[in-house]
């Protein structure tokens, strides 16, 4: 949007270009994050129970008795903060990024790639800092 | 009322673009600003609505300087100024209507109905009549610029920045844009700015042509002025003869 000037011509026509184009994509995507990882989490549950009775003959009363016998309700929390958090760099990172690009395409593409290194690197970090201060 | 740039300084990391630019556009002129590329033209279009904010100097629309102005009043102050972009610079997402119904939102008075009577209104101006429901990537080049025209007229501005409306365009098409520029100064009484490199669009539509070299303003005068002007550097561009602006350079 900032090559082709339609950051631009939000300005002129008197649209806040942050309020309009970067607000709503961060709440969406710190609110979406924990919802995708939830889903994965409840996806992967079922994967392991289809698994457990097709593959390894067992009941779905055992897979169940083991779940909650390892399920700690922390863990559920543990991972919608650390994708909130996650949410909140990407969009965030990538608003960032696209906001100051230049260049034409080849720009669009330089700074792409910028973007998704830099969210990369601080999705690292993140990820040991909630491991070393939440699993303590 | 009127736009007014005075002593404007403008460098992007070393490249110092606009210096010491000194230009002023009456109420209900049209100026129209042309020069080379790289000279510094959209640079200065983009000072006068705020979007680019000078290092040095100072630029006042309605007697307002753009550059102190708070968000609030900047955009109360854009408002009042259409800005028509070189590649039109439409919303690929929204529809043509929603397009340029966008500053009419802004607006506290206007009613949806309203609003659609308007685009409707603007859409018929420029020719699009029927396109509300297409998407930008359906429409030609030629259609997407008319569309940016009329989502900058849409909001009644008393000024418009045109940044080479006329670029790329067929014959005809350029002559109806010259001549919607004509209407909205000679029936809207709208102050234009508009950057060019097409001189027989600039004789066609312009009150006053102002030159930009090297970040200044070389020539600034009446269409018949620039025609009997004699200095190489504005001849050899204004006749397309780079011998001429050799000369000088």
């Amino acid at each position: 949007m900032r090559v082709t000037e339609q950051i631009d011509a939000l300005e002129t026509l008197a649209y806040d270009p942050v309020a309009y184009l970067v607000v709503p994509r961060v709440i969406a995507g710190v609110i979406m994050f924990p919802v995708v990882v939830i889903l994965a989490d409840a996806l992967g549950i079922a994967a392991g129970l289809g698994t457990a009775i097709v593959r390894l003959d067992m009941s779905s009363f055992e897979f169940l008795k083991g779940l909650r016998l390892f399920f700690v309700p922390w863990d559920v929390w543990f991972s919608v903060i650390k994708s909130a958090t996650f949410g909140l760099t990407v969009t965030s990172v990538g608003c960032f990024f696209g906001f100051h690009t230049s260049g034409g395409a080849e720009g669009v593409g330089r700074t792409t790639t910028r973007a998704v290194v830099v969210s990369t690197m601080i999705i690292l970090a993140l990820d040991a800092f909630w491991a070393a201060t939440l699993l303590r | 009322m009127s736009i007014r740039l005075f002593d404007v300084e403008k460098a992007f990391g070393n490249v110092q673009i606009l210096r010491r630019l000194t230009l002023t556009i009456h109420d209900g002129e049209t100026v129209s600003i042309i020069g080379g590329s790289g000279s510094g033209k959209s640079t200065a279009l983009k000072h006068m609505v705020g979007l680019l904010r000078p290092d040095d100097g100072e630029v006042y629309v309605d007697e307002q300087n753009v550059s102190r102005l708070d968000q609030e009043s900047l955009y109360e102050l854009r408002r009042n100024v259409g800005y028509v972009f070189q590649f039109a610079a439409l919303f690929d997402s929204m529809t043509i209507a929603q397009n340029v119904g966008m500053g009419l939102k802004r607006m506290p008075d206007m009613s949806d109905e309203a609003i659609d009577e308007r685009v409707a209104e603007c859409l018929r101006m420029v020719d699009l009549d029927g396109t509300e429901e297409k998407l930008p990537a359906q429409l030609s080049g030629g259609q997407r610029k008319r569309a940016g025209f009329a989502r900058a007229i849409a909001t009644r501005p008393k000024y418009m920045l045109y940044d080479e409306p006329t670029t790329g365009l067929d014959p005809v098409t350029t002559a109806v844009i010259d001549e919607l520029i004509v209407r909205m100064s000679d029936e809207l009484g709208v102050t234009g700015v508009v950057i060019t490199h097409d001189m027989k669009s600039a004789f066609r539509i312009s009150d006053r042509i102002a030159m930009l070299y090297d970040g200044r303003i070389r020539f600034d005068g009446t269409p018949d002025q620039l025609r009997a002007c004699e200095d190489p550097l504005v001849r050899g561009f204004v006749e397309g003869r780079p011998e001429l602006m050799e000369q000088v350079q």
